[in-house]
């Protein structure tokens, strides 16, 4: 045998003796089996140690060999706190053990273990209060000699987590034979199913017994071929999808189940949900019981049947329960010796227990482990007469391995997730307290029908007969190495003095002593917390709140953050000349859900471009929206400010759009393009806004008019500057002449052989042209227009070269100079709200606005220099914030610093003086009420 | 009025799909992949697992108004109140033949899926007259549009949405209007020959974006990029 603990093939076994694989622990090379966990391929290498506890840095082993208790977490690779006994063995895997120092092996730390008395549950709230500085240093202290494994923040990761969705009639949670029974039975009548399970095989505890068990409609064998069979009968069903090595993790209301598979993330809704999560065992509470060494039943089991390893030489199984026996059958047949089983019970009855003594096993009924004896590991069992203290009485029985089988406890946490008040209420099986084969395929097949029958419920209601599981017994006493959690190092005698200074409620006894808030998040010691409350309170629940147990939340299983936050994905908007922009080399900015130009190498240089030449930018990002309809004329003039039912075919009307109140909403241009037909412009990223605005008031109307969303199907160019007319004049056949095309006025006809749609504005204050075409012409329409520029010395400009260009125009950009207060008249643009139409939305604020007078004023300024203040300064005046500044730029034109301010109406006075600060520094400058720029709009006409 | 080069249609993907080295040609004045490299892997994704290809050229027209089932009915008399998210098909009555799709989006809104190139003529068709409230606007160029062709378009759906689309719940001739990759979107189904093929519509602007998450999710489940030609051998209707 190539390892120390490996035992012949076993029936059942899931590693494959023909394919080793070798890995690291701590630096030294270990071989396993493919099929191998880290921690059976440990264990059969002769690891007993594999961790030490988190806060006395006691030695810890295998315990339970499920992925439930702390005991056996390692580092793999950079990723700290993986269970062993739930990640498979890889070639090359770099394992490492955890919060121990120097060595596993010989942890300086463990000193703690024997100043264990100092620290008592709750000492550092008790201690390290005064001076004030000892808690900050006594807070670095404890987590730096206490914890967990720690976390690389240099490791990067190549992992990519994807995440999928599933939609089933019925999820089954947990594919033992409660949960294989309900699928099958959910399956035959109909249903689509998805069964979950957690191993890499279904067959739920069966897979590690070779106790005979009676399958329905089948016959006796050992519990290994019973789950096969099971198992196989699961494939035949088409309707089943199997999701193994799966992982529940939440229980969501609606029944959304998030799974975490080999694959990523699975969101699954279901119509009903089965938990058929089976039930585990308790371990037994004495001296000592945390040694390497001590295991529950189960987990010998798993090694033994699972993974071909002999827990140990010679052992002692202390039970509460029939599977105890079954364990001590298993180990004597794995070879190991069986010194005693020690049995609570008076009288233990049953074919296993017959077995045992048949074979000659010593017997100890009514007796109970009360110390394990070791250092390191254990070397002995004390045992005693239940209820008998006598030190004469106590039987000293040597062992290497000492099994415990408490009393079995129900998987419910995913139940408690969604609020349910009774355990058992949800559940089947050994969940549902159901013992037996016979009973609890009778309960899967039940649940499974009735949740096929029915696909509109929630969580399944499963059998009637469903029982809460007693407590577990945790013997009182002084000692306080009776551990009742094993995650955080809280003993029995740790809870009963938290008791005793009033933290009698489960709910605040958790938050005080931490058990239950460990890497197990209550699996191991929940229900033993529990009983320990009960016990001294007299009463049930053991709870002042009623609580019994303390408050299941997802996630039930520790998952990664990089599978819940996903693949990322960041959609933005692009446009049809993207990648024109990129390959000029622009610099490509987020403007809201946009990815637009911010400039092509030098802002100025392209304001000089459209200011003494001609210049070209993507303006596709303009919201467009075209209205319909015989009523498109009212419901624009109900939306807008303006008045949109006068204006002529052929025109374009600026436009403001406002809320209830009056503030403004939304800017842009409005051309009519025929006498139904409105082609509409929004601020860039608004657009889906405005449309539901429209929509909204357009709904449940007897109007004739509708809003067709057509931004993405247009491509959009702005064309500006004195060369402008002659470039485009290259493209079309469309006078665009001062006298034929009018500022302000709009065209449809071919630019460069597309059908176009011409809009002469000037956002940047200068002639030109926004020229609109089917967006799949876009890359085509930039090449041509620069093309055609190109005699004229054509330069593409940027968003902050558009930037500084409207500013020095005075035009105003929604939202980044308005604000949540803004109205048409505090921008003063009075001219544009048509109080002598018919009621527009709006209206009543602006009366009551108009009435009142403007609070404040958006108005331009100058500085005397270069400077300019940053966007959202403070303006000030003797020295106290009277305004703020929202846009300012240097403006190349004037060579000097300028934008426009919110100011008070005494200040918005052509000349006037105000103060902006620079860095730290106030400086002056005056208030200007015209556009820095042509301010009669001579050039923008021309 | 002239330029040094011809007008050329570019869908919002065609840049990324020259990017995986996609071969193109011109399809009514579109240009679109003919194969990327492997025809035969890709007439095998298409049969065994699932193929992306581009069909944003296929003409869209949005109709809305109250009377917008009478304008489709035009083009597509079978059109009567059905169930929301249900989709017809017909024989095209226009000169261009092929077959019509129209998808009840909500109360008073179809699209209406064309042959390439039909969509003008399909909203000058559907001027039903003044007394008639419905509008008919071509969106062609403002959707892209992407097929899922395959037997495993049911798990590369499962990747980008939350959807079922389980043949239970979304059957053959049938659209719902949802979230995919993020984005909002409609998916079509239109079965070809008894293999599951889903269109999927979204925003021009969103396109390459759309692209790159669907040829990831398709490379997830063994498939990837397919172009016109392999294409040929399903689509009865283009």
């Amino acid at each position: 045998m190539s390892s120390k603990s490996r035992l012949e093939p076993q029936p059942g076994e899931v590693v494959e003796r023909s394919a080793p694989v070798e890995f690291e622990f701590d630096g030294r090379r270990v071989q396993g089996f493919r099929g191998d966990t880290i921690a059976s391929a440990l264990y059969a290498d002769g690891t007993r140690v594999f961790s030490r506890s988190f806060k006395y840095h006691r030695p810890r082993g295998l315990l339970c060999c499920a992925g439930n208790c702390p005991n056996c977490l390692v580092t793999v690779g950079d990723e700290p706190n993986v269970r062993a006994c739930a990640r498979p063995v890889e070639p090359g895997l770099q394992v490492r053990s955890q919060n121990a120092w120097p060595a596993l092996g010989f942890d300086l730390l463990s000193l703690l273990d024997r100043l264990h008395w100092l620290m008592p549950v709750g000492f550092y709230y008790k201690a390290l209060h005064r001076p004030k500085a000892l808690w900050r240093l006594g807070r670095q202290l404890i987590r730096r000699v206490g914890g967990l494994g720690s976390i690389d923040i240099n490791a990067t990761h190549e992992a990519d987590f994807s995440s999928r969705n599933l939609h089933a009639d019925v999820a089954v949670v947990g594919g033992g034979p409660a949960g294989i029974a309900a699928a099958l039975a959910a399956a035959e009548a109909g249903a689509i199913v998805t069964l979950i399970d957690d191993q890499p095989t279904l067959g739920g505890h069966l897979r590690y017994s070779r106790q005979p068990v009676n399958i329905p409609d089948g016959e006796i064998r050992p519990g290994t071929e019973a789950a096969r069979e099971l198992a196989e009968r699961v494939p035949q069903a088409l309707t089943i999808e199997t999701l193994s090595n799966a992982t529940v993790f939440g229980l969501y209301q609606d029944n959304l189940l998030a799974v975490l598979t080999t694959d990523g993330l699975v969101r699954l809704r279901a119509n009903r949900v089965v938990l058929a999560t089976g039930a585990q065992e308790s371990p037994l509470f004495f001296e000592n019981n945390d040694l390497p060494g001590i295991m529950l039943s189960a987990a010998a089991r798993r090694l033994v049947s699972l993974f071909g390893v002999r827990p140990g030489r010679q052992a002692v199984v202390a039970t509460e329960t029939a599977e105890g026996y079954e364990a001590a059958l298993e180990l004597l047949d794995a070879g190991v010796r069986v010194a005693a089983v020690v049995d609570a019970s008076e009288s233990a009855a049953g074919e296993a227990a017959e077995a045992v003594r048949a074979r000659g096993i010593t017997v100890l009924s009514g007796h109970r482990v009360v110390k394990a004896v070791g250092r390191g590991r254990v070397k002995a069992a004390l045992v005693a007469p239940a209820g008998n203290p006598n030190p004469s009485a106590i039987r000293r029985i040597r062992c290497d391995l000492l099994c415990m089988s408490g009393q079995f406890q129900p998987v419910d946490g995913l139940l408690h997730q969604m609020g349910a008040s009774q355990p058992g209420a949800a559940l089947v099986g050994g969940a549902n307290g159901a013992t037996g084969l016979y009973e609890i395929t009778r309960q899967g097949r039940e649940a499974g029908l009735m949740a096929a029958s029915d696909v509109r419920g929630q969580v399944n209601g499963a059998s009637p007969e469903s029982r809460p599981a007693p407590l577990p017994a945790v013997p009182a006493g002084k000692n306080a190495r009776t551990y009742v959690c094993f995650c955080e190092d809280v003993s029995a005698h740790d809870i009963e003095q938290a008791i005793g200074e009033g933290f009698a409620d489960v709910q605040t006894l958790k938050r005080y002593t931490t058990v239950t808030m460990g890497p197990c998040q209550g699996k191991m010691c929940g229900r033993a917390l529990a009983g320990i409350c009960a016990s001294h309170a007299g009463s049930e629940s053991g709870s002042a709140t009623g609580d019994t147990y303390t408050t299941s939340r997802p996630p039930y299983q520790p998952v990664s953050l990089e599978v819940l936050a996903g693949r990322e994905r960041m959609p933005l908007k692009r446009t049809p000349m993207d990648r024109i922009h990129r390959q000029l080399g622009a610099t490509m900015v987020e403007s809201g859900p946009w990815l637009r130009p911010h400039n092509y190498g030098s802002p100025a240089d392209e304001c000089a471009a459209v200011r003494e030449r001609v210049g070209i930018i993507d303006v596709g990002t303009l919201g467009k929206l075209e209205v319909v309809g015989r009523d498109a004329p009212q419901l624009l003039d109900r939306l807008y400010t303006h008045s949109f039912s006068d204006l002529p075919v052929g025109r374009i009307r600026y436009g403001l759009m406002t809320s209830d109140n009056g503030v403004i909403m939304d800017d842009g241009t409005v051309a009519r393009l025929a006498g139904d037909r409105y082609f509409v412009t929004t601020t860039s990223g608004n657009a889906d806004v405005i449309e539901e605005w429209f929509n909204w008031w357009n709904a449940g109307s007897d109007n004739c008019a509708h809003v067709v969303n057509v931004t993405a199907a247009y491509g959009a160019v702005n064309v500006a500057g004195p060369r402008a007319r002659e470039t485009l004049s290259k493209l079309t056949g469309i006078d665009l002449s001062r006298r034929a095309f009018r500022y302000m006025r709009s065209a449809q006809g071919e630019v460069a052989r597309i059908p176009c749609l011409l809009l002469r504005i000037g956002f940047v204050g200068e002639v030109g042209w926004e020229v609109h075409f089917p967006a799949e012409y876009g890359e085509y329409m930039w090449r041509a227009i620069i093309e055609a520029g190109s005699e004229f010395g054509i330069s593409p400009f940027g968003l902050e070269a558009q930037r500084i260009l409207r500013l020095e125009k005075g035009h105003v950009i929604v939202g980044q100079d308005t604000d949540a207060v803004s109205t048409p008249l505090d921008i003063g643009s009075d001219w544009a709200v048509r109080f002598d139409k018919a009621d527009f939305i709006g209206r009543g604020g602006l009366a009551i606005a108009a009435e009142h007078g403007p609070q404040q004023r958006l108005v331009g300024f100058v500085m005397p220099g270069l400077a300019a203040p940053e966007d959202g300064t403070p303006v000030v005046k003797r020295g106290r914030p009277v305004g703020r500044v929202t846009s300012a730029r240097v403006s190349p034109t004037m060579n000097r610093g300028f934008g426009l301010a919110w100011v008070p109406p005494e200040l918005a006075q052509e000349g006037a003086s105000i103060e902006v600060l620079i860095g730290d520094r106030r400086e002056s400058a005056r208030v200007t009420l015209r556009p820095v720029y042509d301010p009669e709009g001579h050039r923008l006409r021309s | 009025m002239t330029t040094a080069f011809a007008p050329e249609r570019r869908t919002a993907m065609y840049q990324a799909q020259l990017a995986m080295g996609a071969v193109m040609a011109d399809a009514d004045g579109w240009q679109l992949p003919v194969h990327y490299g492997d025809v035969s892997q890709e007439a095998c994704w298409l049969r065994e697992t699932v193929g992306v290809s581009d069909v944003s050229p296929l003409g869209k027209v949005k109709v809305v108004g109250a009377d917008a089932a009478k304008a489709v009915a035009i083009l597509l008399p079978q059109t009567t109140e059905r169930a929301v998210g249900s989709v017809i098909e017909a024989d095209s009555p226009l000169e261009r033949g092929g077959k019509l799709l129209a998808a009840w989006l909500a109360p008073g809104e179809f699209l209406l899926l064309s042959p390439a190139g039909v969509a003008p003529s399909a909203v000058e068709a559907m001027q039903a007259g003044d007394s008639v409230c419905a509008h008919a606007v071509d969106v062609t160029s403002g959707l892209c549009g992407v097929s899922i062709v395959g037997p495993a378009t049911q798990g590369l759906l499962s990747r980008i949405t939350e959807v079922d689309t389980s043949p239970r719940a979304l059957p053959d001739l049938t659209c719902v209007q949802s979230r995919f990759a993020d984005i909002q979107g409609l998916l079509l189904r239109r079965d070809v020959n008894r293999i599951p093929m889903y269109h999927l519509y979204a925003g021009r602007e969103f396109g390459e974006y759309l692209w790159e998450v669907l040829i990831e999710a398709a490379g997830e489940v063994g498939g990837g990029p397919v172009g016109a030609e392999a294409l040929l051998g399903l689509r009865d209707w283009r």
